[in-house]
């Protein structure tokens, strides 16, 4: 499509704005989760991008299929630190490893405000059982400390 | 679009009513994003609500505050691929689907998705536009459409110049979607695939 392809007269405007807000307009329960969304506005927090998703960003569907069985690999990354997670579709169990290694507890975060946390062992591994399907973001917090510098990203699993 | 660039410094600094107003801008937006990529409700709506998480975890650092809307549109229409496949993933596989895949026409296909693009484009550009227009359009677009008088007087406009104003607001908003639409079509094709 072109630019060229959409010019409208204003009747034909005012039609497609019409049906747009009949057919697409956002249900109130979304409108009011975008704005509780800024309860998570954090401005002293490193926040790790989403670098790699397998669902994208791995073109070769065959040695998905074949390989790691059900397993969506992510991995997040923010300058000197990375978080790998694989996502097993059944329960929706995150399994994953902070690089380089942190010991502490990773916590799991869901928009609601609600968090689960397990422990990260020497190695920084650490496994979440049943998470579910929603957005959720993690957080690595040190043995010593009680808040933590570093997320990733949302992300919807 | 100043106007959006405002909200943007402003929720960036944790002015909450400004983040309420770009959500009332955008909402309508994001949401039409999930739905076009052929999302369910459940999914649109996680879709909807990790775009606008991720929105405000980078509302600090945009290089453009006033491209808010594309840089919305982008995301959702990524989050919203992802997703859909995540769906696809988790049926129950039939062998046969791509059977009935290969069935469908291809230019009924084409000029479905274009349609879909041409919806994602317009909303984008209506949530773009200065206050008073957006809301005179959305209460022309209104079913049935309030009266002049009524009108009017929500947007503390005489009567008589209604009518000029939409005529204006209406060329500002083609300009808008002609101006909108390489953005727009550029930063989401690559990751759609039908």
């Amino acid at each position: 499509m072109t630019p060229d392809d959409i010019v409208f007269s204003d009747e034909e405007l005012i039609d497609q704005l019409r049906r747009l807000r009949h057919e697409l307009a956002a249900p109130a329960a979304v409108i009011a989760a975008a704005t509780d969304a800024f309860r998570w506005r954090s401005v002293a927090v490193a926040v790790a991008g989403l670098e790699f998703d397998s669902l994208v960003d791995d073109d070769d569907q065959l040695a998905r299929v074949r390989g790691s069985g059900a397993e969506r690999r992510l991995r997040f990354a923010s300058p000197g630190r990375s978080v790998e997670v694989a996502v097993v579709d059944n329960n929706c169990g995150l399994a994953g490893r902070v690089d380089p290694p942190v010991v502490g507890t990773m916590v799991l975060r869901h928009p609601d405000g609600s968090a689960i946390s397990t422990p990260l062992d020497e190695r920084g591994e650490f496994f979440f059982e049943a998470v579910g399907r929603g957005p959720v973001s993690l957080r690595p917090v040190l043995a010593d400390a009680l808040t933590s510098d570093f997320e990733t990203e949302w992300v919807t699993i | 679009m100043d106007e959006v660039r405002d909200l943007v410094l402003r929720a960036a600094s944790g002015d909450a009513e400004a983040w309420s107003g770009l959500v009332g801008r955008f909402a309508d937006l994001v949401w039409s994003v999930a739905r076009s990529v052929g999302l369910n409700a459940t999914d649109a709506a996680d879709v909807s609500q990790t775009t606008w998480l991720r929105f405000c975890e980078h509302i600090g650092d945009l290089r453009d505050p006033s491209r808010a809307g594309p840089w919305l549109a982008t995301t959702a229409r990524r989050e919203a691929v992802r997703v859909s496949k995540l769906g696809a993933r988790q049926l129950v596989v039939d062998p046969w689907a791509w059977l009935e895949r290969a069935d469908v026409d291809g230019a009924e296909v084409s000029s479905a998705v274009a349609g879909k693009e041409r919806d994602v484009v317009v909303q984008c550009a209506l949530a773009v536009m200065p206050e008073r227009c957006r809301l005179l359009l959305q209460a022309a677009a209104e079913d049935p459409p309030p009266s002049y008088g009524s009108l009017a007087a929500r947007l503390g406009l005489a009567v008589g110049s209604l009518g000029p104003t939409r005529r204006r607001c209406l060329e500002q908003l083609r300009q808008l979607v002609q101006r909108l639409s390489p953005d727009l079509l550029e930063g989401t094709k690559s990751s759609v695939r039908l």
